[in-house]
């Protein structure tokens, strides 16, 4: 019998917690709901936030990253995030976790990434390993724009990209500041 | 007692505490342990790069981009290369285990652990797929997903019965993820305007897996259709799935739109996460549906 009660108590739980946390949010209420039972959730590890997938809207930027290094002699070493666009099928599966990471880490509500970023790719992706002075991390992207009524030609993206954000410009030394 | 409470008791008690004969709980442990072990070993050249502290993103740091709530076993372990690698190759080791069922509960529970442990150390090379997947190793925890073809099962009789309730949870955490969003999409003007596939099939590296007819990919009255019948078939999923009228057709919908997707869309292995767990569906092996239909017909 203790066992039944425990078994229902246990799956009350779990449905009400995955109905608030998983389904969007319909209300002031809904809302708050949803962040009284986060922490436990979060603690649990069974937090989930509601399932988008290219919802409700679909994402209509195309975005990369690019860093400017410039060494204490003066000269300057690039690099660009990988443009998957131009990878093989392989790459791209095997590339999967770079193209989440990229993808996240552009985003203002990941600025504190940067400063690691930009440390590690200093360290392993260029060439040039010396001292260090300054570095310039800058967004770049491509908006989609919406399809005319008519339009007998549909756009078709492609780099370079039309916008350029500078999110960093500082003295290496500065770099975590 | 009134009679609407006694029924409305029943059908709870029936619908959760009927005992069933439940091999999908066994496929569906096969296919999720493949699925993941897939996912965990695509990390192995880049371990470092990702959970490493000279990676892309130092402990301290990724505590900056994730919920201070969340917990991760590498903020109480010595964050050195060693004991990286110790816990990448015990999360495979509890993948492996589980994929054999051998000491099945526990081996969940360990994958739950170290994968949950993984993500919340570098939540931004993570997405959808890997918070399901951390889900359903929650409820392989309680599913009896060792008592059908595993190592554990091999005392079990054939045809042995289990309460239904740990696969009611995950059906209806399935559900959860379909409803969830279909509502988003019809929340949104992209999807209701018939303009999402247009603005999806414009992102690059994500679309453009295998070669499409340029007619498709240039017409804005196909890519309309295409948008809605995805919404189409995202709303008559969830639903269909719990009605055995409707069943077959929701499953031959999901596995029409996911094999659509895969086809179209660089999204890893989300699109067989979702079909692997369309197993939970099934009543009995389809090859045992095979062979009833043979007998009946001979």
């Amino acid at each position: 019998m203790l066992k039944r009660v425990t078994i229902n108590v246990f799956i009350v739980c779990f449905l009400t917690a995955i109905l608030i946390d998983g389904l969007p949010t319909t209300s002031l209420f809904h809302g708050r709901l949803k962040a009284f039972i986060d922490p436990a959730l979060d603690k649990v590890g069974l937090w989930q936030q509601s399932w988008q997938l290219f919802a409700p809207s679909v994402e209509k930027v195309n975005a990369s990253l690019s860093a400017t290094f410039t060494h204490e002699d003066g000269r300057t070493s690039t690099w660009e995030s990988v443009d998957w666009s131009r990878k093989s099928l392989l790459r791209r599966f095997f590339g999967h976790r770079e193209m989440e990471f990229f993808d996240a880490v552009k985003n203002d509500s990941n600025a504190s990434a940067w400063p690691d970023l930009l440390r590690y790719v200093a360290t392993h992706e260029i060439e040039d390993r010396g001292p260090l002075t300054h570095v310039v991390l800058t967004r770049h992207w491509n908006e989609t724009p919406a399809p005319a009524p008519g339009d007998r030609q549909l756009y078709r993206s492609s780099r370079p990209k039309d916008g350029r954000y500078v999110l960093i410009d500082r003295k290496w030394e500065d770099l975590s500041d | 007692m009134d009679s609407h409470t006694a029924s409305l008791r029943d059908l709870w008690n029936r619908f959760f505490f009927k005992e069933a004969f439940q091999p999908c709980c066994g496929i569906f442990r096969i296919a999720y342990a493949t699925l993941l072990l897939i996912n965990v070993l695509v990390w192995w050249p880049d371990l470092n790069q990702w959970f490493g502290e000279s990676g892309v993103l130092d402990f301290a740091s990724s505590r900056t981009v994730i919920d201070a709530d969340t917990i991760t076993l590498f903020a109480w372990l010595p964050k050195t290369g060693v004991v990286l690698w110790g816990a990448y190759f015990l999360l495979i080791g509890h993948l492996l285990l589980l994929l054999v069922g051998f000491y099945t509960r526990v081996q969940a529970f360990g994958v739950f652990i170290w994968f949950t442990s993984f993500q919340h150390r570098n939540l931004l090379i993570f997405d959808g797929e890997d918070y399901l997947f951390r889900l359903f190793a929650f409820l392989l925890i309680l599913l009896p997903a060792g008592k059908y073809f595993a190592l554990d099962s091999r005392r079990e009789s054939d045809r042995a019965v289990y309460p239904i309730w740990p696969l009611r949870l995950a059906q209806l955490q399935l559900t959860v993820v379909y409803i969830s969003t279909a509502w988003e999409k019809l929340r949104g003007s992209d999807w209701v305007d018939g303009l999402a596939v247009y603005y999806a099939s414009r992102l690059d590296g994500i679309f453009g897996r295998f070669p499409l007819p340029g007619v498709l990919l240039e017409s804005l009255f196909l890519m309309k259709l295409l948008t809605w019948l995805v919404l189409v078939l995202e709303c008559f999923i969830p639903l269909g799935l719990w009605f055995k009228e409707t069943r077959r057709w929701a499953i031959v919908s999901a596995c029409f739109l996911h094999l659509s997707l895969e086809y179209t869309m660089n999204l890893f292995l989300f699109q067989w996460l979702m079909l692997a767990s369309l197993i939970l569906f099934l009543d009995r092996p389809p090859w045992r549906k095979g062979a009833l239909m043979s007998k009946s017909l001979n």
